[in-house]
């Protein structure tokens, strides 16, 4: 079984004042492939934790320079923030030692 | 945005606007027995005039924070009511006739509105403790 | 992505409402002696139920992140309370009523705050693969 390469549009870079709904830029369709369509999935977790930590980030700027007092709102945000990132990892280790026992099989 | 802190700012112009109402209370009790004034004449008892504010920011208000008032005293009035006159000839504030004018001060008015401005008052400051207390409950969801 | 949260949503919404209720009820407090002044309070909009509810608070998520405040949404439906009756003065305010309506309405939101953070917990045990 040949691995390919994961396929699909660059991860957009945020900068620090980009609003949240610039970095959530549709990813390629997923392709028939399950490795693609699990990479894209990756992609899409990746570019949603990034973006929700960009944010939670601007909330928590807005609340300690007192231009916010929405303090549930930025709680959620940080927590929901701090979820994905954790899942993001986790899913990365997973796929890395997938792809590592792949690798060594074919070794 | 409605959050803790317009709350606690609608409250304390509520906490202010009473306390504003005790202190005119105490003004009229204090006078009751005034017969002269710099005026010339009794004293007049005095109320405070409340009236509905929009909040105050340096900003454009959104559509929610239109949806709330504060409350200031617009001005401190005073009752034109005449007081009740006694027949005291000897007296130096006496008018022509003989006739001494007393504040229209009544007592026990003042002191039922002395006890509304007090329930209104403490009314005031379980709303700023409920906002303190629900800031805890949010401010928990972060934590751990 | 969405569907990992949307079982927030719905608890995130709600802790918006009551926050606004509390600001619209301690507004009545504060102006319970000024003259002509007619008592507000807060309805839930689409009463239709969870559904309506999940909408309007996915569409509010979206909003607020873009927004700086200026186009803050309204979370519910402000209408007018005059069922404590009038005063001489025009006013409306039962002290008594607008007092029990803060207490109900601050408990609600600090009950929703706890269950938003039982949810979030467990999501981050399932993230964690934990079996807590």
């Amino acid at each position: 079984m040949a691995i390919g390469p994961i396929e699909g549009s660059p991860i957009p870079l945020l900068g620090p004042h980009e609003p949240y709904s610039l970095a959530v830029a549709p990813v390629a369709e997923p392709k028939s492939d399950a490795v693609a369509s699990m990479g894209d999935g990756f992609l899409n977790l990746v570019v949603q934790a990034n973006a929700r930590s960009t944010s939670a980030r601007h909330m928590a700027q807005a609340m300690a320079s007192g231009q916010s007092d929405d303090i549930h709102g930025t709680m959620i945000e940080a927590t929901k923030a701090g979820i994905e990132t954790r899942l993001m990892v986790n899913v990365k280790d997973k796929v890395l030692d997938a792809f590592y026992e792949i690798w060594r099989m074919s070794v | 945005m409605l959050g803790v802190f317009s709350a606690i700012e609608i409250s304390a112009s509520g906490l202010s606007a009473e306390r504003t109402r005790m202190n005119t209370i105490a003004s009229n009790l204090a006078n009751a027995q005034t017969t002269r004034t710099s005026q010339g004449g009794a004293y007049k008892r005095v109320d405070p005039v409340f009236e509905a504010i929009a909040l105050d920011k340096m900003r454009a208000l959104t559509p929610s924070e239109r949806s709330v008032s504060m409350v200031r005293v617009a001005q401190i009035a005073q009752d034109p009511r005449p007081g009740h006159m006694v027949f005291s000839p000897g007296h130096p504030d006496a008018n022509a006739d003989g006739y001494l004018e007393y504040p229209n001060v009544n007592i026990v008015e003042e002191m039922v509105n002395m006890i509304t401005a007090s329930r209104a008052y403490e009314a005031g400051v379980s709303s700023v403790e409920a906002t303190q207390k629900m800031a805890d409950s949010a401010l928990e969801l972060g934590r751990g | 992505m969405a569907n990992l949260f949307s079982g927030v949503e719905p608890l995130s919404y709600s802790l918006d409402f009551h926050m606004e209720r509390h600001n619209l009820l301690a507004a009545n407090i504060a102006n319970v002696d000024t003259p002509r002044y007619k008592p507000t309070d807060l309805a839930r909009i689409g009463e239709a139920g969870f559904e309506s509810a999940m909408q309007l608070a996915m569409a509010r998520t979206n909003e607020a992140h873009l927004s700086t405040g200026a186009d803050d949404p309204l979370v519910g439906r402000v209408f007018q309370d005059l069922s404590a009756g009038g005063g001489a003065d025009g006013n409306f305010v039962s002290l008594d009523r607008e007092s029990g309506k803060l207490a109900t309405n601050r408990l609600r939101y600090d009950i929703v705050s706890v269950l938003v953070r039982s949810h979030l917990d467990g999501l981050m045990n399932a993230a964690n693969d934990r079996k807590g």
